[in-house]
């Protein structure tokens, strides 16, 4: 920030550019809504008072309006544009923004756990596309928008090349890495088993339902459509939407770790280290089980459950094609094994809970702890050894009394997972087995650099920690 | 490293410690100064407004109290940890009994914390922080002297046996 380098320093009226590389030129008519959208957020929030206000307008007023209103909207934008900027070292991407109040993030290589890159449908028409990243630690996602699009494919490989351990100076060149399709989810299956799904039906009954109620009650618009409104949200959300968002799914597998496609109208693409996943869940809705159909979600360190499809490895398929996938997200862990391996809770844990007993199951297997839980959806939670960050014993009067316990093990998505109603004296033996088994998970487990050599995997974090 | 079941690094067992008796009349401080003064408001809201003999009622929190004060030493008793080779043990309660296994390696943050009521009676908390929120491991009532202790030892173990995540 000392020294003045010819292609920071702007005209003298601007402010200081950081230095580092620039979004495109697109992004400040991005950012020119900002203001607009402000203005019609307070609009809707102060509605009535809005609508006195625009019969008082006059066509004049409006014309003044926009002449003041436009400039300074696309003033902001294009200073906001001109304060971003990011830069890739050799341990750091360091992104640069902020026109009042600066922001400087430095996200460690070594740290992210996923790179995606997004294509809103406008951006696909300008040919722009939107970088987010993942890193450990982090609640927001840090987000480059807007890229060219082959700038944002690159940007996404050299992150990734950098993150496995390529040489430093190898990496921009190293380019795209090749991949190899797995799994491609076909159109049909997918509408197939979200009309499977009771979520979508029970909003669009309680959509019929409450509104028409609601009507008979009130007989008021206004509270009608509040209702309404946001179920038809939710409604489409678990229908329409979901299709929409999770149609053509692909998984590939490429070097950089799982590649994830999406999208029919927004594509999203998503890459998924190897061994950065912290958990996996088998979800097997009621429907779905007579087809054998699964869904898999992932938790990795960083990412948020209710990100838009974040978290999803495979929306459905047939049990056995999820299973092969599922065996790259986690190397060292055989899934049918972990599977096979559950055995359900004791018959004496029908005293603890009568009917939901029957759901629930464990099993340990060399790779992982395995728990399963539900009876209508069924959720069979993998965690690796290797990832599991602590134990904990719990076990109150009324499991006492019938010598039952529970066992929780926390990972690193900020999650624990909980295996219910086991026997007292098994799962004190697990409290104490578990911890070994993480301990022992850990030493073999992948280093953090994954395509560096084991000896130099560990070498490698301290020396790209420590060289600034 | 082939059957990790079967793998006894600490010997026979743990050595279990507990934490300072000190804790036990701060914490019974705290539950009388919460009931006492709700005792002496009700019965003189009572004895205002409905008379002396509805004032009675105002004896009601202090059966909680009593019930409290006996229950908060068997919860005192309860408290207790211990370091094992690789993983730190903490062990607690007395109806709903907790039991939580902490590997060294996995231990982002040690924190001792000691509010100044804790501080009067000379004691001060330890927590540990892993990369997962939902890890609430903490140790109440220790002395200053044996919390750093702890905290200098288990940072140092932590540096040792660090693995990412």
């Amino acid at each position: 920030m000392t020294a003045d380098r010819p292609d920071t320093a702007g005209p003298r009226f601007l402010p200081r550019r950081p230095e580092g590389n620039r979004l495109h030129p697109i992004t400040p008519w991005r950012r020119a809504w900002a203001p607009l959208a402000a203005l019609l957020a307070f609009a809707a929030h102060d509605f009535r008072q809005a609508r006195e206000w625009s019969e008082q307008l006059t066509a004049g007023w409006v014309g003044l309006g926009l002449l003041v209103l436009l400039p300074v909207a696309a003033g902001y934008g294009f200073l906001s544009w001109w304060c971003t900027s990011y830069l890739v070292t050799e341990t750091e991407l360091r992104i640069h923004t902020g026109l009042l109040f600066r922001r400087a993030a430095h996200i460690r290589l070594d740290r992210i756990q996923a790179v995606d890159i997004s294509r809103p449908l406008l951006a696909r028409v300008v040919g722009v596309a939107k970088l987010k990243l993942d890193a450990v630690g982090t609640d927001t996602k840090d987000e480059l928008a807007y890229l060219g699009e082959p700038e944002a494919v690159a940007l996404r490989a050299e992150l990734l090349a950098r993150a496995a351990g390529i040489a430093p100076d190898a990496a921009p060149e190293a380019g795209e890495a090749p991949s190899r399709e797995l799994l491609r989810v076909p159109a049909r299956t997918l509408i197939t088993s979200v009309l499977l799904l009771g979520a979508g039906w029970g909003t669009l009954a309680a959509l019929l339902a409450v509104p028409t109620l609601l009507w008979l009650a009130t007989e008021n618009v206004w509270t009608v459509l509040a209702a309404a409104v946001p179920l038809a949200g939710g409604c489409w959300a678990a229908s329409a939407g979901r299709v929409v968002r999770e149609f053509d799914w692909t998984v590939a597998e490429s070097p950089d770790g799982l590649r994830l496609d999406s999208g029919l109208l927004d594509r999203r693409h998503a890459t998924v280290p190897p061994g950065r996943v912290q958990a996996v869940r088998i979800v097997e809705p009621l429907l779905w089980r007579r087809r054998g159909w699964v869904r898999v979600d992932l938790e990795i360190a960083g990412v948020g459950k209710d990100d838009d499809g974040g978290g999803v490895l495979v929306p459905v398929a047939t049990r056995q094609d999820a299973l092969d996938v599922l065996t790259r997200a986690l190397p060292g862990v055989d899934p049918d094994a972990a599977v096979a391996a559950v055995t359900p809770a004791p018959l004496r844990a029908r005293w603890c809970a009568p009917v939901v007993r029957r759901g629930y199951g464990h099993g340990v297997t060399p790779g992982a702890f395995v728990t399963r839980e539900g009876l209508v959806t069924r959720r069979t939670t993998l965690v690796p050894h290797a990832k599991v960050l602590s134990v904990r014993f719990s076990q109150g009067p009324w499991e006492r009394r019938h010598g039952l316990a529970d066992i929780s093990v926390d990972h690193g998505a900020n999650g624990a997972t909980t295996a219910r109603l086991r026997d007292a004296d098994e799962a004190l033996a697990l409290l104490e087995a578990q911890a070994d088994r993480s301990r022992t998970g850990r030493r073999t487990a992948l280093p953090d650099r994954w395509l560096t050599t084991p000896e130099r995997g560990r070498a490698a974090p301290e020396h790209g920690g420590g060289t600034p | 490293m082939t059957d990790p079941t079967s793998a006894e690094p600490t010997g026979p067992g743990p050595e279990w410690r507990g934490v300072e008796r000190a804790l036990l009349p701060l914490r019974r401080l705290v539950l009388l100064g919460w009931l006492l003064p709700l005792a002496v408001a009700l019965g003189v809201l009572l004895a205002l407004t409905a008379g002396p003999v509805w004032a009675l009622f105002a004896l009601l929190p202090l059966v909680p109290a009593g019930w409290g004060w006996g229950a908060l030493a068997r919860n005192w008793r309860s408290w207790r940890y211990a370091e094992r080779a690789d993983d730190l043990l903490i062990s607690h309660g007395v109806l709903w009994r907790e039991t939580t296994v902490v590997p060294y390696g996995r231990m982002q943050l040690v924190e001792v914390t000691s509010g100044p009521l804790e501080r009067r009676y000379g004691l001060a908390s330890l927590q540990l922080h892993t990369a997962a929120a939902t890890t609430d491991a903490t140790i109440p009532g220790l002395g200053p002297a044996e919390a750093e202790r702890l905290r200098d030892r288990l940072t140092e173990l932590g540096e040792a046996r660090s693995a990412g995540l």
